[in-house]
């Protein structure tokens, strides 16, 4: 039902923004979509530009914020951030690597019920994680999750990015979150950011592809926002949004203000607008790149017969691996099973 | 006397939308797209979260209260008696 609605008509604004708050990180990963990108260097909004910001967010009706980096939790402000959005009734979820993570700030955090947090691990054992995220940050991440759980906050998750190199660990993962009371969240490796470098090391055979897919009929309580949609089965269907959101749900506001349909399309070709010069209202309904996105027609998607579950899959994955926009997602299951 | 009013339950944000209403659940965050003609439905729902269903006669009378009912029935809205001093 909801895929109707999107695909005909244009929201008068984004449902969630995704909210690069930062461009600084504290850590390396090796397969980061932020470092690399121009975006990553330019300077942060400032709080009272931030205050602004969600001022205009509560008055268009976003519902939830996306907080991103970069790594927020550098931000010396973001409890003020924090407070301010949810203080506007704004739903914040925070992707964090949840190095920084101790007992004080972790209270803090448990206390805001508007606030779900993301922390990312992407190795069931410190040497896989490791091997990504860099030295020690398994530990201090666990150590984060730990923090979290004591102080009692609900909306826990661990994200992981699925990859070649840990997905042998994903049921370890999941057992692992489920240990601590948190969900698992599994998300999909694009060939977006310094991600590009690693694309080719780290990105899913077609049999992981394949073994995924059937996991994830397995494991619905597994949550996946809008990563798997072109590989999932009918029994995922209403899991999720079963489209790209991009420009038609959402979209990502980089740390300088610059506005993308999508935080793995932050290119120049799709640069929108900045928050700092024009209303996001505005943006979202006028950018050209928006609005290509949401005419895009994938012709060699329509007669096929998984198109009601996947609706053409990943624009970003297409773009990169492509330089097209209107193919189907090179790594759908339909794609993947035609390969030899 | 009493008089009915419809409130958004706690926790659940709504705005209008070309095809209708976009209500937002904050405890799991999921959405619900709702087909209704929005003019139908009065802008204090909105900005105040509620409303009060009387002042619409003629045609339009039932339809609009059959959708409030449809949405109560969904646990988007609630029904509410309050005495009217
Ligand atoms: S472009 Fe890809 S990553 Fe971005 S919103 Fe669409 S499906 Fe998601
Ligand atoms: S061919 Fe298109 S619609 Fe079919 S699964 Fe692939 S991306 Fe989805």
């Amino acid at each position: 039902m909801k895929q109707e609605f999107l695909s005909s008509k244009t929201l008068s604004a984004p449902v969630n923004v995704t909210w690069e708050i930062t461009g600084r990180c504290n850590l390396n990963c090796r397969h980061c979509l932020s470092a690399g990108t121009a975006q990553a260097h330019a300077g942060d909004l400032s709080l009272e530009q931030c205050r602004r910001f969600i001022d205009h967010l509560n008055r268009i009706r976003v519902f939830q914020v996306n907080i991103g980096g970069g790594e927020p939790l550098l931000r010396e402000d973001l409890l003020e951030i924090l407070d301010y959005c949810h203080l506007k009734g704004i739903v914040t979820c925070i992707s964090t690597n949840g190095v920084m993570l101790d007992n004080e700030l972790a209270k803090k955090l448990a206390r805001m019920p508007l606030t779900y947090v993301q922390i990312s691990i992407d190795g069931a054992t410190p040497e896989t994680n490791d091997r990504i995220r860099g030295e020690g940050s398994y530990a201090r991440a666990l150590q984060g999750v730990e923090c979290l759980t004591r102080q009692g906050l609900r909306n826990l998750s661990i994200n992981t990015v699925v990859l070649r190199v840990n997905f042998r660990e994903i049921h370890e993962l999941y057992r692992l979150a489920r240990f601590y009371g948190a969900k698992t969240r599994l998300s999909r490796f694009r060939p977006a950011g310094r991600a590009r470098e690693a694309w080719q090391e780290y990105h899913l055979t077609k049999q992981q592809i394949l073994e995924l897919s059937a996991y994830l009929s397995e494991y619905k309580d597994v949550l996946t926002g809008d990563s798997f949609f072109s590989i999932t089965a009918e029994d995922r269907k209403n899991l999720g949004l079963n489209m790209c959101g991009a420009a038609k749900m959402t979209c990502c506001v980089a740390p300088d203000g610059s506005v993308y349909p999508c935080a793995f399309l932050q290119e120049s070709y799709f640069y929108a607008g900045n928050v700092l010069e024009q209303p996001l209202e505005e943006i979202w309904r006028r950018a050209g790149s928006f609005n290509l996105l949401r005419s895009l027609k994938k012709e060699a998607c329509t007669a096929c017969p998984r198109f009601d579950l996947c609706h053409g899959g990943c624009p970003a994955v297409a773009f990169f691996l492509k330089q097209e926009l209107d193919c189907p997602d090179p790594e759908c299951i339909r794609q993947i099973s035609e390969q030899e | 006397m009493d008089k009915i009013i419809y409130k958004l339950p706690c926790g659940i944000r709504v705005r209008k939308e070309a095809f209708g209403l976009l209500f937002y659940n904050i405890k799991d965050t999921n959405l619900t797209f709702v087909k209704v003609d929005g003019d139908l439905i009065p802008d204090s729902l909105w900005e105040k979260g509620l409303l009060a269903p009387e002042g619409r006669g003629g045609r339009e009378g039932p339809k609009y209260l059959q959708i409030l009912k449809e949405l109560v029935k969904r646990g988007l809205l609630v029904e509410t008696r309050i005495s009217e001093q």
